[in-house]
């Protein structure tokens, strides 16, 4: 019996609508939702090299190819219950992918978690001290020091540095710049995003 | 739980006014990251009918009581989805069992309720205060 836990919610849409995966042994699967039966959703799930799943992340490649270079052919169903500690149970399907019906359409890319114009902050950074980003506040958390900036090319997140600029008075919602001093590579600890370093704040 | 959770806010007058949910919620929901509504802001749902009622802005544990949410909190399903980006909105009703919604534009205004980014890729939840006329700031988008 073949079994996972789900690492990473790459959709969710009054549901998850696709996750991502690891075996005991750490193999990567995909789960795309097919349907829901009764109070349960079930995913149709397929293998994916930790590669394609990079992939599939940065919206390079559609779901639809991934689901359909499953390693040897082989997908399962599987229907979530229980808690979040328990694993989820693969159900070996027989019948084809592409024969049931299950496979998305053509075309359908993931948003990438992040918009490329880090590297024009990077650029940025690197012809100054810090890259401003100016937008409204989409969260804050004092005690972490991690914030969301809605700024109008996407959400930009990140985190101040130990003993850096407060967050104390942040208003959800309100316009501030950030003075943004750093930008990291994609962070494993920060669910592989690149990361905001936070200087100093000011009204917009 | 506990049915009707309320918490306060402090109204420009001075006044603490009290805030009821739309839905009943978990204690300690909304989160304390979430922000309350203080600046108008859009987001995007994907409804069923058009117009929009009031059934499409049901949270997924009202629309299905005893329904699993293995990954996800309660206080989340008690919320409702929606979106900063129109784009992923238009894309996520292109999704098999999502195909067919229209994408409704929601303008927040403050005394909305409470939003937070839950999962990235634009995804936020929004408890809704029971007195906002969800209707009245929403209108289906054209395609």
């Amino acid at each position: 019996m073949k079994t996972v836990k789900i690492t990473e919610i790459l959709e969710y849409y009054d549901g998850i609508q696709i996750f991502a995966a690891r075996d005991p042994i750490g193999g990567h699967y995909i789960g795309d939702m097919i349907d829901t039966v009764g109070d349960f959703d079930r995913y149709a799930v397929v293998g994916v090299s930790p590669e394609r799943l990079a992939d599939f992340r940065a919206g390079q490649v559609d779901l639809r190819t991934v689901l359909l270079e499953m390693p040897g052919g082989e997908w399962y169903i599987t229907v979530p219950g229980g808690t979040i500690e328990d694993p989820l149970v693969l159900e070996h399907q027989h019948k084809p992918l592409p024969e049931t019906g299950y496979l998305p359409q053509d075309g359908y890319f993931l948003e990438p978690e992040e918009p490329r114009d880090y590297e024009a902050v990077r650029r940025a950074l690197e012809r100054g001290k810090t890259a401003t980003l100016t937008g409204s506040v989409e969260q804050v958390n004092r005690s972490t020091g991690e914030w969301g900036l809605l700024t109008s090319h996407g959400v930009k997140t990140g985190k101040t540095y130990p003993g850096g600029a407060v967050l104390d008075g942040l208003q959800v919602g309100k316009h501030y710049c950030f003075q943004c001093a750093e930008v990291t590579e994609l962070d494993p600890l920060w669910r592989d995003r690149q990361v905001l370093y936070l200087q100093s704040i000011e009204a917009a | 739980m506990t049915l009707g959770t309320y918490q306060t806010r402090l109204e420009s007058n001075g006044n603490i006014k009290p805030m009821t949910y739309r839905e009943s919620l978990p204690d300690d929901c909304p989160p304390a990251d979430a922000g309350e509504i203080a600046a108008t802001r859009v987001v995007y749902r994907l409804v069923r009918n058009n117009p929009p009622t009031d059934d499409d802005f049901r949270s997924q544990r009202a629309e299905r009581p005893d329904r699993v949410f293995r990954d996800v909190s309660e206080c989340q399903a008690r919320g409702v989805s929606v979106f900063a980006s129109l784009n992923v909105a238009e894309r996520l009703s292109t999704r098999g069992s999502l195909q067919g919604m229209a994408v409704c534009q929601v303008t927040l205004n403050p005394g909305a309720g409470s939003i937070l980014i839950t999962g990235g890729r634009s995804h936020h939840t929004w408890w809704p205060l029971a007195d906002y006329d969800i209707l009245a700031n929403c209108q289906v988008m054209l395609r």
